[in-house]
């Protein structure tokens, strides 16, 4: 999958940069997936109302953060 | 302005299956230092010795994890390229699936099937925000209509001209 780049100057966008929307890229894969597989999960188990959402909320920013490092580190390797 | 593209076809499965590697290494090398400093006993020296012995011990599983998967995927998607002679998105989503039905062959059908629809899932969700984000970067390039085109700022050449008769009329008489 090739990464757009957020910014257009010359220089180009530098390591860092690239690195920071890896991260916002896989940060929002991850609250996805985690909305679909914790949803579906938390519904298995029969959660409704205010603890599904605190469920599915709190897996959503686990995957976030776990699949936005793993992209981060993805784009840093090949930056 | 440099981007990264992908190796061509053959060169890909190495290409991915390294950087697959090499992310899970590190990956798992950062999520295994946290758990193991907050497993270990307390002191800082120890936690430290801790947050060490689990890199050591499970980052290499971690890492092999990813290497294999990523290797899988891209014989695949490869697979899928030569035979089907195009590139898309789809190809990427029936990698996954395909992936996570064969990873998971060892444990039965109903868990190859349960893996494949997750890895589909996943797929196709990192597809889905690939595109969103290609298409808000092109959104901003987009630059705004220059005045000088606009057609109400130019005025009727008809009328000017019909204008300047006039006051030359007027001369005349």
């Amino acid at each position: 999958m090739p990464l757009p780049t957020s910014s257009f100057s010359q220089q180009g966008p530098t390591c860092f940069d690239k690195m920071k929307t890896g991260f916002i890229i896989g940060f929002c894969v991850g609250m996805a997936s985690g909305a679909v597989f914790g949803g579906f999960s938390a519904l298995r188990y029969g959660l409704r109302g205010r603890e599904l959402i605190n469920n599915v909320g709190k897996t959503m920013v686990q995957g976030g953060g776990t699949f936005g490092t793993f992209m981060a580190i993805g784009t840093g390797i090949r930056c | 302005m440099e981007e990264y593209a992908r190796e061509p076809c053959p060169y890909r499965i190495v290409d991915d299956c390294g950087g697959a590697f090499a992310m899970g290494c590190i990956g798992g090398g950062v999520f295994q230092a946290i758990k193991g400093f907050r497993n270990a006993p307390s002191g800082l020296n120890r936690r430290l010795v801790g947050s060490i012995i689990a890199i050591k011990t499970r980052s290499p599983v971690i890492a092999g994890n990813f290497a294999v998967w990523g290797g899988m995927f891209s014989t695949i998607d490869c697979t899928l390229v030569h035979f089907r002679k195009k590139e898309d998105p789809w190809n990427s989503i029936i990698s996954g699936a395909a992936t996570g039905g064969i990873l998971a062959a060892r444990n039965g059908v109903p868990a190859m099937a349960g893996s494949a629809i997750i890895g589909g899932v996943l797929l196709a969700l990192i597809e889905g925000v690939g595109i969103l984000f290609t298409r808000i970067s092109a959104d901003q390039f987009k630059n705004p209509i220059p005045p000088a085109e606009d057609p109400v700022a130019l005025g009727d050449p008809g009328r000017n001209f019909s204008f300047e008769s006039a006051s030359n009329r007027t001369q005349y008489q």
